[in-house]
Parts: structure tokens; C-alpha cells; sequence
């Protein structure tokens, strides 16, 4: 149970599975916080360019179809609020520059009036972002469009970005962290119960069958519950086999005992009739050891096969053929018999080998004991096989009735008689008093009940009622 | 085209120049005849455009090549105190105006490329920056600067110079001496003080330094309009450079200069000049000499080395002895005691901050716009003159 290398590994799945995604996670971010610091970096110095190049060309005028520029010393110093980058300007009309940096890059498009147009170009080797704005000046005499247009390079916004970039990064390794180290103590944590059940188990003694104690998370019940009704069902068969083994050996001894005592006394006997006579005695006992022991062999068989379970569809009424074709012996005058069978299909859900065997039982039982005493009315065996009102769960039951003539059953005696070794107080001899302990066992296992009662005018009824399953 | 205007401007400087030391001799005859001594036999005020070669120690493996806004003559030591530290290094250095380190630069061609542009025209140095010609330079040394006195590791202040009034002290009684703009531009008002003719300031138009310092002027307060009329009205003097701007001051020719580099006036104070300095207490322009390592540069790693050395330590302490420049590493909040030896407390310290700002006053149309209107208030007579 506690392999030091499990192939699979729950934690390692988790921990790997919920790693990936905080880490799928982060990276989004990541790349959600650069874009945004891009942007933002972009969006508030380009606010002080705009500015900056409103600012010039509401200097510019056009007096007697000249132009002129008082440029703004704002305009300029403004722009030193980025402090390492350099700036350039340009105003110029349709005939070219007026005044500024003649050789600046053109936008990739005219600027519309009132609508400033931002672009990135490359300047004197360096990627600068530049705004041109488009105003329409009038003058007395003239009027005529000027195009004011600002650059600047891009170092303090590309500064504000990483530091946007590497605040968000900061900010996202702590969560990530975070979130790895939470995932690391839920599966720790999740995974516990499972460490404190293999724990227990493996710390147990080898006969200690008790279920497992204390709660478990809902998930485990079910397995809890599984391995508690396994050790329960091993516990059960244990104690079932210690009982066996006692009964087998305390019912074993008598016969032998009897068996040695005849023996010992044909040895000192010399008169040969009276050898024969013991010789009898012990074959006598023999055969009656060797039902006994078929009768155990049976008893632990239906022990064992009940608490197997591996029950499929079975035909009742096939069954009870069957058996009574075992039970009744094929030399020898046939016991008068009367069978009655329903003609609706009898199905239950059991174990056709034990089934069978409990059929037999209760037929042998009858045929054993079900002998009228003298003096008393005798009649034909009667089994019959009908379908009943359902009791519990099933819809409906399976109802096998074996009625005899025999002398029916003491009051004191139909609680005992079930037990394993009991018997009638006035039953004949030969039996082991396992049949209907057997039958019991058998039809127990299969959820059904079974029913003795007196029948009038003498005789013992046995009702065995089976859950039938559905058609 | 731009290069041809610059060859003109040039010629014309150099007879603007020798035109008003006649002009400076023909009034004083005897303080311009030392004035032609002085530049003839000690050559104290070296002309600029001056190339002087520092040869090294022990055999040169290196060469290092500036152009450079400040006087040989102060920068020598410094460049001597680095030959101690490389003897192997030979250093070539070149005393150009601001304008022209930029303009030199530009039209640079194989063999006449300098490897260290050291300029006080911050904005210049900027532009040059902002256009991709200077190469970035990371070092220890750069890294312990504040933010402010650097851009883009590339343009370095390594120095910090207060933009100051200097006055002639035998001219201006103390209680007469202008504290903040205000009492300047009431200084100026007052006919009492008979000022006119004798205020001198930069010429923006020909020196750089003095147009950046006219622009934050312009940027910054309100009453630079107010200040120039009164510049104006009293006949202000303008100078290109800031030697020949102090040496009217000192010789009493000038009762004062507005807008000057302290460094100069504080060499000149301490040289025993009559002079006195006054950082307007309601706002000081701080200036930062910059220095460049241009993309072209021959030997980038010899300007990168000599740059550490202007930048650590033993460098500061060298421009700050020899050259009276105020070291940028101390300046950080700290009160500016060598320049406010006469009590002036300093409050309001504006340093000019690298960047692209710089970069609006440099703009062509807005230059021409600039100009047009502080001639009008400054010059308003030539101006008139000059207009066809």
C-alpha cells in the first residue's frame, strides 16, 4: 500500500495542472501590463506633444503675406518634462518650411484641421514620435494653411513603460508566487486524508479487521466505505471459519470417539457374532461421519459462496427440477410426490449452485423426516412453486412451498432449529442438524426469508420466499 | 549660406572691435595706450580665435584638441594641472566666442574637428545636443552630478556662474549701488545720477552669452521691457565680449555693466580692479559653462578623460583658483560667498536649465523677432537709422 515510487501521482498531477495555469495566467498579464504601459507611457506624453504643437501654431500669423512664428517658449520647455529626450519642430506652408527642422519626416498623412495626427519615425537615427497639427490662418489680406509639427524622442516614455512593465511585473511574480504556494498547501492539505488513511492502515496488526475510524473528506467516502464493508465481510468470514472449524472438530469427535470405543471392543471380542454385530455399529457411525462431513463440506460451501455474491438471472422452477432429480434416489421405491409449478416464469437474482443446494436440503429434510408416525394418515410429498405479492423492495416474490407428513415441529423447537448442529428433539437419527441452518444461510444471503409452520392434521410446512426479480 | 553670413559677421566683429579700441583710445589716451601694451607685450587678453598648443611633458601618445570660450590665459593652468596628471597628453586649445564654437563645429571638416567644446553658450551647446552632434559620455565623475547641471549626458555644466551687476566703485557711491532690478531701473531713471552714455551691457546681437542672458531676462521678468527702454535712454554701450565690457568699467569709462559673468569681474576684483559686484537679489540668472564632446570628435576618449578631470575634484578646485569659476559640484544650494564678499545675501538663484527651452530663442524667425525689439528699445536711434 505505502510503495515509496508510485507510478501516478495525484498531488503531482494537481501540482503540476494548477502550476501550469498560474503560470499561463502571469503570463498573461504580463502581456496585458506591457501593452498597457505602451499605451499609457504613449497617451501621456503624447497629451504634452499635442500641447506643445497647439501651443506653437497658435503663434503663428500671416501679416502682409509674410509668415511669422513667435514660438512660444513654453512650447519647448514643456517637453523637458521628459528630461533626456530631444525635441524638434517644424512650421511650414504649402511653399515649404517657415522656420524649425526643415528635413523632419512627413506623416504618412496630411493632418486634418483641429485634428492633431500622431505618428513614430525614425530622426537623426533615433525612433521618434512626432504630432502635426494643421491650422488655417487668416490674415488681412491672406490667408493660407500652416502645418506645425513637434518631435520627440521616445526615452522617457519608453522609461515609463518599463517602469509601468516592471511595477506590473513585480506585482505578478508576488501573485504568482502566491497563488504556486497556495496551490502547493491546498494539495498538501487535500491530499492529507489520503496520507492519514494509508497511515492507519499500514501502522495496523494484521488481524486488526475494525473499520476505518473517524470522518473522511466526501470524496474518499465512498472508497472508506468500500474498504470498511470488505474488512467487515473478510472479519465476518474469518470469525464464520474459526466457529466452523470448531463445530467441525467438536461434531468430528463424538463419531470417532464412538468409532474407536466399537473398535476396541470387536478387537477384545472373540465371539465373531458379536464382531459382526460391532463391525455394523461402526459402519453404522461411518456412514453417518461421512454425511456429517458432507454436511460440513456443504455448509462451508454455501458459507463461502454467499459471501461471494455473484449472483445472476436464475430459473427457479429449472432449479427445482434439477434438485429434485438429485435428491430422489434413482434405486428404490420413489417417494410419492406431488409437484405443483406456476406457469409464469420464476427468475431471482441468486446463485444457481447454492439455490439448488438449499432446494435439496428442504427435500431431503421432507423425505428424511416427513414420514408419517404410525398410526397417522400418510399422503403424497407436496411442492409447489408460486409467485406472491412482493415483500421490501421486489414487486413480487418467489414462493416455494415443501409441505410433508411427518410430525411437524415442536413450538420450543422453531426457534433453535435453524441454528448450525440443532435438532429436533425427537428427529430421527443421521442427521448433522446443519440442513436447515444450510438453507437458512443460503436463503439469507439471497434477501429472502424462510418460514416453518405446522400444517393441520399433522405435517411441517416450509415456505421459502425469494425476492423475484423483474421479468 | 549660413556659413557665408557667419564669414561677414566675423569680419565685421573684428572691425567693430578694432574700431571701438580706437574709439576707447582716442578718449583715454592714456589708459589705451597701457590697453595696446598690455595686449601687445603681456598678451593678458589674448584676441580671440587664438590657438595655443600646450605641449605634452614626455612624449605625446595623445592629443586633445578644445575650442573653448575662456581666456588661454585662465584656462592655461588648468590645462597645465592635467598635463601633470597625463604628461603624454598634448592639448591644442582654441579661444573662440560661443557663436563661433557652434558655427566652427558645423561646418567642421576632417582634420580641424575639435574633441571638446567647452562654450558658455549653454543654449548653443544644447542645440548641438538636441541635433545629434554630441556623443554621450558616462563616467563616475558624470554620475555624481545633480540632474540639473546635465543633459542627456551629453552637454555638461562644469561650472555655475551668477550673472551680476558690476559697478565702478569710485563712481558709485554705496547708497547709489542697485540691489535688485528695480532700484537699477530707478537708478537709471533718476537724471540726478547723469548715467548716460556710461552703462554698458552685451551686445546681444554679436555675443551669444548676451543674447541667451537677454532672453531668460525676457522670459523670466517683467520689467525686462522697462530695463531696456532705460538701457536705451541712457545711451547703453554694448560689448561683445565680457574682458573689454570690464576694463571699461574698471577704467572708469563705465559707471556699470548689467548682466556680466561674475567669474570675470570677480578675476578682475580680485586682479585689484575697482570694481564692485552686485547679484540682484530679486532674481540671479545662473549660468552653467558647458561642455560638449562633439559625435566627431578624433580623440573622444581623451576629451571624455579630460572632462572627468574638469568634473572631479581636483579639477573644480583648478577652474575655481585659476579661472574664478564656481564649481558645480559645491553648488548645490550652497551660498555663493566668493561673489557676495560686499553682503549681498542671494535668494533667488535662477539657474538656466539644459534643455530643450533653450532651443526657443535660437529659432530663426524668433531670433529676428527678438532683435528687432530690443533694438527698438535699446538702440531706438540706430535703429531708426538702420531701417532702409
Amino acid at each position: 500500500m505505502a510503495e515509496p515510487a508510485r507510478p501516478h501521482s495525484i498531488r503531482r498531477t494537481l501540482l503540476l495542472y494548477l502550476g501550469v495555469l498560474s503560470l499561463i495566467g502571469a503570463v498573461l498579464l504580463f502581456l496585458a501590463a506591457r501593452s498597457y504601459g505602451r499605451a499609457a507611457a504613449d497617451r501621456s506624453y503624447d497629451h504634452l506633444l499635442i500641447a506643445s504643437a497647439l501651443s506653437i501654431a497658435d503663434s503663428v500669423a500671416l501679416v502682409d503675406g509674410q509668415w511669422q512664428v513667435d514660438l512660444p517658449y513654453a512650447a519647448l520647455d514643456l517637453l523637458a518634462m521628459a528630461p533626456e529626450d530631444r525635441v524638434y519642430y517644424r512650421v511650414s506652408s504649402n511653399r515649404g518650411a517657415i522656420t524649425g527642422y526643415p528635413d523632419l519626416p512627413a506623416p504618412p498623412s496630411p493632418p486634418l484641421d483641429g485634428k492633431p495626427k500622431l505618428f513614430d519615425a525614425m530622426y537623426l537615427g533615433e525612433r521618434t514620435r512626432f504630432v502635426a497639427v494643421s491650422r488655417w490662418v487668416a490674415g488681412p489680406a491672406s490667408q493660407g494653411q500652416a502645418i506645425v509639427q513637434v518631435g520627440q524622442t521616445r526615452i522617457a516614455r519608453e522609461a515609463l513603460a518599463d517602469d509601468v512593465v516592471l511595477r506590473a511585473l513585480i506585482a505578478i511574480v508576488a501573485l504568482s508566487l502566491a497563488a504556486l504556494s497556495l496551490v502547493w498547501v491546498g494539495v498538501h492539505r487535500a491530499l492529507r486524508p489520503l496520507q492519514k488513511l494509508e497511515r492507519d492502515l499500514s501502522l495496523r496488526e494484521p488481524s486488526d479487521l475494525k473499520p476505518v475510524p473517524g470522518s473522511v473528506p466526501l470524496e474518499l467516502g465512498e472508497l472508506v466505505g468500500a474498504l470498511n464493508r470488505f474488512m467487515g465481510r473478510l472479519a465476518a468470514s474469518n470469525e464464520t471459519l474459526r466457529a466452523f472449524m470448531g463445530d467441525a472438530a467438536h461434531q468430528m469427535r463424538t463419531p470417532l470417539a464412538a468409532l474407536r470405543a466399537q473398535a476396541q471392543l470387536a478387537l477384545d471380542e472373540d465371539d465373531p457374532a458379536e464382531q459382526r454385530r460391532s463391525l455394523v455399529t461402526i459402519e453404522r457411525n461411518a456412514n453417518h461421519m461421512s454425511r456429517l462431513l458432507n454436511q460440513l463440506l456443504s455448509d462451508a460451501s454455501a458459507i463461502h459462496r454467499s459471501h461471494l455474491q455473484q449472483f445472476e438471472t436464475v430459473d427457479l422452477a429449472e432449479l427445482l427440477h434439477q434438485a429434485l432429480y438429485e435428491s430422489i434416489p434413482q434405486s428404490g421405491p420413489r417417494p410419492d410426490l406431488n409437484l405443483a409449478v406456476t406457469s409464469d416464469p420464476v427468475r431471482v437474482q441468486g446463485d444457481a449452485l447454492l439455490l439448488r443446494e438449499a432446494i435439496k436440503n428442504l427435500i431431503d429434510n421432507a423425505l428424511k423426516h416427513g414420514q408419517p408416525r404410525p398410526g397417522q394418515m400418510g399422503g403424497p410429498l407436496q411442492i409447489a412453486l408460486t409467485v406472491a405479492e412482493g415483500e421490501g423492495n421486489a414487486a413480487f416474490s418467489a414462493v416455494l412451498t415443501v409441505a410433508d407428513h411427518g410430525p411437524g415441529i415442536a413450538a420450543a423447537d422453531a426457534q433453535t432449529v435453524f441454528e448450525r448442529f440443532a435438532r429436533g428433539r425427537d428427529a430421527a437419527s443421521g442427521g448433522a442438524g446443519l440442513g436447515l441452518a444450510i438453507v437458512k444461510r443460503i436463503v439469507d444471503s439471497h434477501g429472502g426469508r424462510v418460514e416453518l409452520s405446522n400444517r393441520v392434521g399433522g405435517g411441517l410446512v416450509v415456505t421459502l420466499r425469494l425476492p423475484r426479480s423483474a421479468l | 549660406m549660413r556659413n557665408a553670413k557667419n564669414e561677414c559677421r566675423k569680419v565685421r566683429n573684428e572691425k567693430k572691435r578694432a574700431t571701438s579700441r580706437y574709439n576707447a583710445a582716442r578718449c583715454l589716451c592714456l589708459y589705451s595706450l597701457l590697453t595696446l601694451l598690455n595686449s601687445f607685450f603681456s598678451a593678458a587678453y589674448a584676441a580671440p580665435g587664438d590657438t595655443r598648443t600646450f605641449k605634452a611633458a614626455q612624449t605625446a601618445t595623445a592629443h586633445l584638441r578644445i575650442h573653448g570660450s575662456t581666456d588661454i590665459e585662465n584656462f592655461a593652468a588648468v590645462i597645465a594641472d592635467y598635463q601633470r596628471l597625463h604628461p603624454n597628453t598634448q592639448v591644442e586649445y582654441s579661444d573662440l566666442v560661443a557663436q563661433d564654437i557652434y558655427t566652427r563645429h558645423l561646418r567642421a571638416r576632417a582634420g580641424d574637428r575639435a574633441d571638446l567644446l567647452i562654450s558658455s553658450g549653454m543654449d548653443l551647446q544644447t542645440k548641438l545636443a538636441n541635433d545629434g552632434h554630441a556623443l554621450a559620455h558616462r563616467s563616475p565623475a558624470t554620475a555624481a552630478l545633480p540632474a540639473w547641471s546635465q543633459w542627456r549626458h551629453e552637454a555638461f555644466g562644469i561650472s555655475y556662474e551668477p550673472v551680476v551687476i558690476v559697478y565702478n566703485k569710485r563712481l558709485l557711491r554705496p547708497e547709489q549701488v542697485p540691489r535688485t532690478r528695480r532700484q537699477l531701473l530707478a537708478l537709471l531713471r533718476d537724471p540726478a545720477a547723469k548715467l548716460a552714455g556710461r552703462v554698458g551691457t552685451y551686445d546681444v546681437a554679436r555675443s551669444s552669452v548676451g543674447y541667451l542672458l537677454a532672453t531668460q531676462d525676457h522670459q523670466l521678468g517683467s520689467m525686462a521691457g522697462a530695463l531696456q527702454a532705460a538701457l536705451g535712454d541712457n545711451r547703453v554701450q554694448l560689448e561683445e565680449r565680457t574682458g573689454p565690457l570690464l576694463d571699461r568699467v574698471a577704467r572708469g569709462d563705465l559707471a556699470l555693466a548689467y548682466n556680466v559673468l561674475g567669474s570675470y569681474a570677480q578675476a578682475r576684483v580680485d586682479a585689484g580692479a575697482p570694481l564692485g559686484i552686485v547679484l540682484p537679489e530679486d532674481y540671479t540668472l545662473v549660468l552653467l559653462r558647458t561642455a560638449l564632446i562633439p559625435r566627431t570628435a578624433p580623440n573622444a576618449a581623451e576629451a571624455g578623460r579630460f572632462l572627468d578631470y574638469l568634473l572631479s575634484p581636483r579639477g573644480q578646485a583648478m577652474l575655481a583658483r585659476q579661472v574664478g569659476l564656481q564649481p558645480i559640484r559645491a553648488a548645490d544650494g550652497a551660498p555663493l560667498s566668493p561673489h557676495a564678499r560686499d553682503g549681498a545675501r542671494v535668494r533667488a538663484l535662477r539657474p538656466i536649465a539644459l534643455g530643450p527651452g533653450l532651443l526657443v530663442y535660437l529659432d530663426a524667425l524668433k531670433r529676428r523677432q527678438f532683435l528687432e525689439a530690443w533694438r527698438s528699445t535699446v538702440q531706438p536711434g540706430k535703429a531708426a537709422a538702420d531701417a532702409p
